[in-house]
């Protein structure tokens, strides 16, 4: 297929964005008319784009001169970033924090971040694994503290600039290595000289470790989670449910690729290393999570834990845990949307985010306590929500290549999750209201609610089309 | 006919209608939740009738494919295990429903939690798949953790996560030991008749450790020592209703799980005289622990629920003779508990509610005050403390007998259990219903109506079955008898 229709949905957000930035600039004062005209703007580019998705190549699935590649992979993932994006910008309209801002730009911002991450998820090429975080990291940071009257939000992005420049340092590092032992950045390459990489040891193995380390400031493994909570409190909520989903989970769909698709057979022992950061992950943000009394900063540590849990898949790998991953940030991208949804709403209405803020909430607002408890049981992955599909998913995956102690860890864990995940039920369901004025739900927020725990609920109950269709996407197409 | 699906989704689709009703409209919210508990129960009556007790293997089976790619069934099937347990989870929660119709707060969470908890204890007792088994296993917890959280006592919340997270705990362990199983059987597969035809070729080491695990999800809902820690609190705590749906129905999944998964898929295991006679010793602590701590209470609920865990090890203790005169025995045990505590703690619930203390030393002589209620709780005191002829007895004799032939000296020591359960509910009966009058409970009214019909079905019951056990024994027994059998057949790979 032409390069150009391929590159299409890129084209798309980036001509929207463009046309955002312009708006931007001749846009003299923030009104609500100029405000809306960028939430449907930047709605358009998002439909656009996904309009023009193409479906993934069956075989040869190389473009750009072998620097992108648009497998099920690519196709896939980049429906999570286009999903995630879209609830983004529906839970952006209405944004208190928002009243005295000029938005447009707010909104291409939010589509260039997009682009980048897509360009991500299609990288065949160490340098466009560069560019796609670049592209995704410098709107990322200015969205993080774009709140400009608020210093929590400035912080914010600092530390994400801060960490973003750290971590690409390390990934150029690593990419400079791999250049020196096998002569290319391209991932083809390098899948054909994985004995190059052995017989180099120490250097070979130091370039996969500084790609590691990269990829898991992006992925906000621990020990490189520390930016995570700071970040999401001081972020605009939108920006932070964006980062608790988005990069992490594109990061985890180009690990994916690197090390279960290009790099599986090399017998460097990476596996273990992932194994060790999988553990690491769940166990250290779990337990902090139990002292959380602030619900985004909860949520953060949630978001951070679930990337142990994912990177269960990637341990696992062969089929199962492939497919596991696709399936893990599917079902991962609409609970935690809609349990950012319900926080972003409430957090609007209540005026905090702490967990006191939301006593009684259960006869303040049924509907949305119920909501929330259904999202914070997916979380948890307790049955019959799509958590636990998900999560059963990938410990299978898991266990199935011998990795039995990760598994009983990841349930272990889990048990921990859940303390903290009910305590917030704990405070909607067993406490008295403070009052009982009733909740403001906007329209727009209404529609990412239901989708959101249509499918949370849906895949719980009815997994099989979807476990199909993931196990189909899955398989890597004949070169 | 899906008579299966019928009466597990019916408490649901109960429950779902109250969700319906405006939330002024309390009445209506009991008569559909009774209504729906009700048509639960005539559907289970009707299994009951129809069921055959001399065909083997599981009757009124459905199977349909859930989630094909891993072999996912949604699998139910009733055998005379189970059965018995059906009926005594549709009649206890049906009368736990009546006895509910006081609460005034939060009426229509109150019974849709009730009854998905009923459609989540059925689905437990009928799941054929493991994985199926699993969801509904974790899915009791949700609705008790609400039932607990919000209706129950003063330390109703720390009773609530408390329970959560030990069964959650336990549950970790039985799901990685689903996934072995999975992963052991070729083809793999959760579907349990299947991996029962397999069990010849588990290796040893696998069938120890399956075992292990699952026999920690299971102890913690008996509760078998030492994980029972959760449960004086979480019956203390919870309102009257679910302390009834607790001791009855939700101790019962744990033993009923042990019978049904790990005797019969793990043989090898089974007979590692370590492994049986450590589950032994536990039933005996359980026995005589559990008699102790309930003699050292002064709060009769507290009490009962001490005595649950007492009951269950007797149970426990008819269950690991491997017998089938003791698996008879372990069942009807375990419906008799149902009934009989079922019953206390309904009658706890009628002092407290009137009196607001269930301290045994705050009462005297309530005897000539309340002549109908104190029948009522000497019956089921009775019952309880095994006298002859009613229900307790036979099961617990049961049980001793079918243990004594395996176990002489650990039956013997048990036997200090039954003394110190007689001595503490004779106690108990003493100071609360005889001895001089205390005049603070002048204004004391006998049961009304409502608490009469929760209470005598039960107290009916307690006599029917102790002068006619053969009517819960005859249509188990075959099934008892066949597993008896398949787990005294040793299949080594």
């Amino acid at each position: 297929m032409d390069s150009y229709r391929l590159l299409a949905p890129i084209f798309a957000l980036s001509a929207a964005a463009f046309l955002l930035f312009g708006v931007d600039a001749w846009t003299c004062a923030p009104s609500p008319g100029a405000r809306r005209t960028g939430f449907w703007l930047g709605l358009a580019g998002l439909v656009s784009a996904a309009v023009v998705l193409p479906p993934p190549l069956v075989s040869n699935a190389l473009f750009a001169r072998q620097m992108l590649v648009w497998d099920g992979l690519s196709y896939f993932f980049s429906w999570i970033v286009l999903l995630t994006l879209l609830f983004v910008v529906l839970l952006s309209d209405g944004l208190v924090d928002f009243k005295n801002l000029r938005l447009s730009a707010y909104y291409g911002l939010l589509l260039l971040a997009g682009a980048g991450l897509i360009f991500l998820v299609s990288a065949n090429d160490f340098l466009m694994i560069f560019l796609g975080i670049e592209l995704f990291g410098v709107p990322s940071f200015i969205l993080a503290g774009y709140l400009r009257n608020k210093e929590r939000s400035s912080e914010a992005a600092v530390k994400l600039f801060l960490i973003g420049a750290f971590s690409t340092a390390m990934l150029i590092y690593g990419i400079a290595l791999l250049y020196g032992i096998t002569g290319s950045t391209s991932l083809t390459q390098l899948q054909s000289q994985q004995a190059l990489l052995k017989t180099a040891a120490p250097l070979g193995l130091l370039a996969l470790f500084f790609i590691i380390v990269s990829f898991g400031f992006k992925m906000a493994l621990v020990p490189f989670h520390m930016w995570v909570p700071d970040v999401f409190e001081g972020a605009p909520k939108p920006v932070a449910a964006l980062l608790s989903v988005a990069p992490k989970v594109a990061g985890a769909a180009i690990a994916l690729r690197v090390f279960n698709l290009i790099l599986p057979e090399s017998g460097l022992g990476f596996f273990t290393t992932l194994a060790v950061l999988a553990a690491l992950t769940m166990t250290v943000a779990n337990i902090i999570g139990l002292h959380q009394t602030n619900v985004v900063r909860l949520l953060a540590y949630s978001s951070i834990a679930h990337m142990g849990y994912l990177l269960l898949g990637l341990v696992g790998g062969r089929e199962l845990g492939i497919a596991g991953v696709y399936l893990y940030g599917w079902v991962y991208l609409f609970m935690n949307l809609g349990a950012f949804a319900v926080v972003i709403l409430l957090s609007r209405t209540l005026e905090s985010d702490d967990l006191s803020a939301y006593a009684g909430l259960a006869r303040r607002s049924p509907l949305t306590a119920a909501l929330l408890t259904l999202f914070l049981v997916s979380l948890a992955g307790l049955p019959p929500t799509a958590g636990f599909v998900a999560k059963f998913y990938v410990f299978l995956a898991a266990f199935q290549s011998g990795w039995v102690w990760l598994v009983g860890l990841a349930a272990v864990n889990s048990v921990i999750s859940a303390a903290y995940y009910f305590r917030i039920v704990h405070w909607m369901y067993f406490r008295s209201p403070t009052s009982t004025q009733p909740l403001a739900i906007g329209s727009a927020e209404r529609l990412t609610l239901a989708a959101t725990s249509f499918f949370t609920l849906f895949l719980g109950l009815a997994p099989q089309f979807f476990v199909t269709a993931v196990q189909a996407l899955s398989v890597a197409p004949k070169p | 006919m899906h008579v299966l699906s019928v009466l597990t989704w019916l408490p649901l689709l109960g429950g779902l209608v109250i969700l319906m009703i405006p939330k002024e409209q309390k009445m209506a919210a009991r008569a559909v939740a009774a209504l729906a508990s009700g048509a639960t129960l005539v559907v289970s009556l009707w299994l009951w009738a129809h069921f055959s007790g001399v065909a083997a293997g599981f009757q009124f089976i459905e199977k349909v494919a859930w989630i094909p790619a891993f072999r996912i069934q949604y699998f139910l099937g009733v055998d005379g295990l189970s059965l018995p347990l059906l009926v005594l989870t549709t009649l206890l929660s049906l009368l736990a429903i009546i006895a509910s119709f006081h609460i005034q707060e939060r009426v229509k969470e109150y019974f849709f939690f009730f009854l998905l908890l009923e459609t989540a204890m059925l689905g437990v007792f009928i799941a054929l798949d493991l994985f199926l088994f699993y969801v509904f296993w974790e899915l009791t917890l949700l609705p008790m953790y609400f039932l607990i959280g919000i209706w129950g006592g003063p330390k109703k919340e720390y009773a609530a996560i408390k329970f959560f997270l030990f069964t959650l705990f336990g549950s970790v362990f039985m799901l990685i030991a689903i996934l072995a199983l999975y992963f052991q059987s070729t083809p793999h597969t959760f579907d349990f008749t299947e991996l029962l035809a397999q069990n010849g070729t588990y290796a040893r080491t696998f069938q120890l450790l399956a075992f292990i695990g699952l026999y920690i999800g299971f102890s913690v809902k008996i509760p078998a020592f030492p994980l029972h820690t959760w449960l004086p609190l979480a019956h203390v705590e919870a309102p009257t209703a679910v302390s009834v749906i607790l001791a009855g129905v939700l101790l019962k999944m744990g033993l009923y799980g042990i019978m049904r998964f790990c005797f019969t898929l793990f043989p090898i295991a089974t007979h590692t005289h370590a492994v049986i006679y450590t589950i032994a010793v536990i039933a005996v602590i359980n026995i005589v622990y559990g008699a102790m701590c309930a003699m050292a209470q002064t709060d009769i609920k507290r009490m009962i629920a001490y005595s649950s865990i007492n009951h269950m090890g007797y149970a426990m203790l008819g269950m690991v003779s491997l017998s089938a005169l003791g698996f008879n025995g372990a069942v009807l045990q375990m419906v008799n508990h149902g009934i009989i505590t079922g019953a206390l703690f309904l009658l706890v619930g009628v002092i407290y509610d009137r009196a607001h203390t269930r301290d045994v030393g705050a009462f005297g002589g309530l005897g000539a005050k309340l002549p109908v209620y104190t029948g009522f709780m000497m019956v089921a005191c009775f019952a309880s403390l095994g006298l002859p002829l009613l229900a307790g007895f036979v099961s617990e004799f049961l049980c001793f007998l079918a243990a004594f032939q395996v176990y002489p000296y650990l039956t013997a020591i048990s036997l200090i259990g039954v003394l110190i359960t007689a001595a503490f509910f004779l106690i108990m009966i003493r100071k609360v219903f005889l001895g001089p009058f205390n005049t603070r409970w002048e204004s004391l009214k006998d049961m009304d109506v409502r608490e009469l019909i929760a209470c005598a079905p039960l107290l009916a019951l307690m006599i029917l079955f102790g002068l006619f056990p053969f009517l819960v024994l005859d249509p188990i027994n075959l099934t008892l008898t066949d597993l008896a059998t398949l787990v005294s057949s040793i299949k080594g790979p």
